[in-house]
């Protein structure tokens, strides 16, 4: 009854469906266990679905997965793991209970399949995806040490981040944080700020996260605004049933800058943190706790940081029907605040035109405080094989608190968020999704004023197969926006998508229109900086687009897969800060038609030279272009290119040894909106990493930057030198 | 083996690159826009909102064109005795520019009407010939005008008006 992979996916696509409940239907009991071909081993953490119907869960500890209520016809079972082969198993139909099931997954290093949910709000096979996604996994976390959340996603093909602002295939240039293209998701709940719309990295531990999906480009459809130019889902930790008890330390110093006349401090720059997590099924309950902070000299001058966190989760398990979450999460940082390096007389220069690592000395002592605090619950409840519902509430407050030897000034912010959605599959191989979404965002500030947002939005998309391997996906979400209770504006966002097989090439194709509502900040910030006046626009209109992407993804033998896409997206009505009243002052104004457009090759390999080698290689060309000005986008590099390859050796009973090495190049813009003049270089990057696992204690040895590259992302704002680091990782 | 030489290439690249940001001393003379030197005298008003260089194309004769500035350079450093500038903070445009003054600003917001209490001129770049007069400065086409030296003088400050013709001034 097994079959092979690709068959599995084919058949997946084409999935059978459970009848529909016109009556009472006949239930059954299934359950058993995936395990690896390789060694018998239970697999953890693989999704177990029964197709073609709402029924879904992931495997415990100990591999073991378990349906009380599903149909006694004929059915298919597929289960799915990142590093194995998905697989799918056909039970006859029958009355009787089902309970040894066993599914054999057998491992394939190069076919990563894991279940990605955020591309639709349908869990989907990566390669089944109508659009791009690419997933960070907790594995791909640990292997790099990694601190914080936006160094994982910075290693995403495609995605730059500049001084904590994120930009999917060049969706986003530089505007301070302000009003973010990319939505950010914690387990599937929006949580951009609610004053500036920005992302907040540090919300959560990056020891605490399952996976990272990043989904590249417009998912306005299905997200509405900020998902004008894709979307990051955070998925947190999965529980298992038995007690996991994890200790991660970390401490490391910045290498000392590479000319003499650079040094702005006689001793190295430290940092060091530590993280502690635990969790483990208490009854009918899953709990997870975890904490930490970090203390950090930082690399630059008025640079120290220090931040804790917090993250508690609770799942309810008392009952298969029912899944139910509640996940809360506090950071709390204080950091010096660094605008901008020093010129030529503003600090102890030696002479120099510019000293990177120091700032304007009438800026020294310039601090902020950054607190975030997130509580939201979510349920989904499976009604009947082929019906479920899904509902969720969430609160998110973020605020701050500058200090500046000039002044102060403070921003407390609360995004109010809900949603209630139902999952229905009508018939063989066709799921409809439809739902409404409500956000409620107020702001209290002496640089944005006190305001409200209101978002109502109701969305439906329709998903079904033809043909042998094809899948068409057509959905539309609408959504009105009022600021302050007053001036209603309502923006339709529809998408058509398709997917289908061309053995051995997974074909996608969608289109589709995305909007993004300015952010409080962008309507009513009124402050100086820098000397220059920012004055308010309340008139500011939504940012829109209308973009596409054609894309495939294909194996090229056992060690080899390749993807490849084209992408065009053009934007009208793009939100940038404008120089207005002869340059005396700086205003958000709804200025740029613009469009972007370029191609994406990926190649990843495994198992490469007896199994000790994988690598993978990535590289975006981009065309961003005003085409009201006739000009560059500012801040868009021409190329992004990322090398990465593992060596893993077996050291006997010493437990194995990863050599990594991790290099980055993104193209020196053509453009930037300010200090033109200045002089820029690309960004290349090497980081070398050396990791030694020994039962449950992981031991890595790294150094960032290794060549101690001295450069920029935005302009006057040093990137980190040379930075090493150790990290011992402890997970029993 | 293959796809190992072939993802070796990029790493290689990287390895063998060099550059990168490194120090640089202040220049003579500047790739783009205006450059130069700035000599302070007398003591710094205690309502300073900020000193830049300012870069008209030609000199105003009303309010209404006090505001058109060619560009400004960023805040200039208040307690040495000298500041080096460049200007400006946006890109300036190849061509004649006939003041490149110190503009001393006054806390306070910036309109057209506001402007002459507000905004003095502490010093203008003077024509190298004859020192009575304004130096016009150019900027070429894909080069910068460097040596473009000022004298701020804090003590004696004109609103930034009275640089007027007569009549204009009167309206």
């Amino acid at each position: 009854m097994r079959r092979p992979a690709l068959a599995a996916l084919v058949a997946l696509a084409a999935a059978r469906t459970a009848p529909a409940a016109a009556q009472a239907p006949a239930l059954r009991r299934v359950a058993g266990t995936v395990v690896s071909a390789t060694d018998s081993v239970p697999v953890a953490g693989a999704s177990v679905a029964i197709i073609g119907t709402t029924l879904r869960m992931t495997t415990d500890a100990g591999g073991r997965f378990a349906f009380p209520r599903a149909p006694v016809d004929m059915l298919d079972l597929l289960a799915a793991r990142i590093g194995y082969e998905p697989e799918i198993l056909s039970l006859p139909s029958g009355p009787g209970d089902d309970t040894a099931v066993v599914i054999v997954l057998p491992p394939n290093p190069v076919e990563i399949s894991p279940v990605v949910v955020t591309a639709s709000r349908e869990a989907h096979l990566a390669e089944e995806t109508p659009v791009s996604v690419a997933i960070a996994t907790a594995t791909d976390l640990e292997q790099h040490a990694t601190i914080g959340l936006d160094e994982a996603i910075a290693r995403v093909p495609g995605v730059e981040i500049q001084d904590g602002q994120i930009g999917i295939r060049g969706s986003s240039g530089y505007a301070k944080g302000l009003g973010s293209r990319v939505l950010l998701l914690v387990d599937g709940v929006p949580v951009n700020e609610a004053d500036r719309d920005g992302i907040d990295w540090d919300l959560l531990p990056a020891s605490e996260v399952e996976r990272v999906e990043v989904v590249k480009g417009t998912a306005s459809a299905l997200y509405g605004s900020d998902a004008l130019g894709g979307v990051v889902n955070v998925l947190t930790r999965e529980i298992p049933d038995s007690l996991d008890l994890r200790v991660s330390l970390v401490a490391g110093a910045y290498a000392a800058p590479p000319y003499e006349v650079w040094r702005w401090r006689t001793t190295p720059a430290l940092f060091g943190g530590a993280d502690v997590g635990v969790s483990r099924r208490l009854g009918p309950v899953k709990l997870l706790l975890a904490g930490g902070g970090l203390r950090n000299d930082g690399y630059r001058q008025n640079n120290e940081d220090r931040r804790a966190h917090g993250l508690a989760k609770l799942v309810l398990v008392s009952s298969p029907a029912l899944q139910a979450e509640l996940v809360a999460a506090a950071a709390d940082e204080r950091y010096g605040q660094v605008l901008q390096w020093c010129v030529q007389g503003q600090c102890a220069d030696s002479g120099q035109d510019y000293q990177p690592f120091r700032v304007d000395s009438t800026t020294l002592g310039n601090q902020t405080r950054s607190t975030k605090y997130l509580v939201q619950a979510a349920a989904r409840q499976t009604l009947a094989a082929d019906l479920a519902l899904r509902g969720r509430v969430s609160w998110y407050r973020t605020s701050f608190d500058d200090a500046y030897r000039t002044g102060s000034d403070h921003s407390t912010s609360d995004r109010l968020g809900g949603e209630l959605g139902a999952e229905w599959h009508p018939r063989e191989g066709r799921v409809i999704d439809a739902g409404t979404e409500g956000t409620y965002a107020t702001v209290t500030s002496d640089l944005f004023g006190d305001h409200s947002q209101t978002e109502l939005a109701w969305y439906a998309e329709d998903e079904s197969s033809f043909g042998e391997t094809g899948r068409l996906t057509l959905g539309a979400r609408v959504d009105a926006i009022a600021v302050d209770g007053v001036a209603w504006n309502a923006v339709a966002s529809p998408r058509l998508a398709v997917t289908w097989a061309w053995w051995p090439v997974r074909l996608r194709a969608s289109v589709g229109r995305g909007f993004r509502a300015p952010s409080l900040a962008e309507r009513f910030t009124s402050t100086a900086a820098q000397g220059i006046q920012v004055i308010p626009n309340p008139n500011l209109q939504d940012e829109t687009s209308w973009s596409g992407e054609i894309g495939a993804t294909a194996p090229a033998g056992r060690h080899l897969a390749l993807d490849a896409a084209l992408f065009w997206s053009e934007y009208q009505d793009l939100i940038e800060p404008e120089l207005v009243t002869g340059g005396t002052q700086i205003q958000f104004t709804n200025v740029t038609r613009a469009r972007v457009r370029g191609l994406d090759l990926a190649a990843r390999a495994a198992d490469l030279v007896h199994g000790h080698l994988s690598a993978s290689l990535a590289w975006t060309w981009l065309d961003a272009r005003d085409l009201t000005a006739d000009q560059p986008l500012a801040f868009r590099p021409r190329d992004l290119a990322t090398l990465s390859a593992d060596w893993r050796s077996a050291l006997g009973g010493a437990g194995t040894v990863t050599l990594g090495v991790d290099a980055r190049l993104i193209a020196r813009p053509e453009r930037v909106e300010i200090y033109e003049d200045d002089r820029r270089v690309a960004a290349r990057t090497l980081d070398l990493r050396v990791a030694w696992r020994r039962g449950g204690v992981t031991t890595i040895a790294k150094v960032e930057n290794a060549l101690n590259y001295i450069y920029t992302l935005v302009p006057r704002t040093l990137e980190p030198p040379r930075t090493y680091s150790l990290t011992v990782a402890v997970d029993e | 083996m293959r796809f190992c030489a072939v993802a070796a290439v990029p790493l290689l690249l990287v390895l063998g690159c060099d550059g990168g940001l490194r120090p640089e001393s202040p220049a003579t003379s500047c790739p783009s826009g205006i450059c130069g030197l700035v000599r302070f005298r007398g003591a710094v008003p205690d309502s300073t909102d900020y000193v830049r260089v300012v870069v008209y194309q030609t000199v105003p004769e009303s309010l209404d064109q006090v505001i058109g500035f060619a560009g400004f350079s960023d805040p200039l450093p208040l307690g040495p005795d000298t500041a080096r500038y460049t200007c400006c903070i946006t890109p300036l445009a190849p061509g004649s520019y006939a003041w490149v003054l110190v503009v001393w600003k006054k806390v306070g917001t910036l309109t057209v009407n506001t402007a002459p209490s507000l905004l003095m001129a502490a010093g203008s770049y003077l024509d190298p010939a004859d020192t009575g007069r304004l130096g016009a400065v150019t900027v070429p086409p894909g080069g910068g005008a460097g040596g473009v030296d000022i004298v701020a003088d804090f003590g004696r400050m004109q609103s930034i008006s009275a640089f007027f013709p007569p009549a204009a001034a009167r309206r």
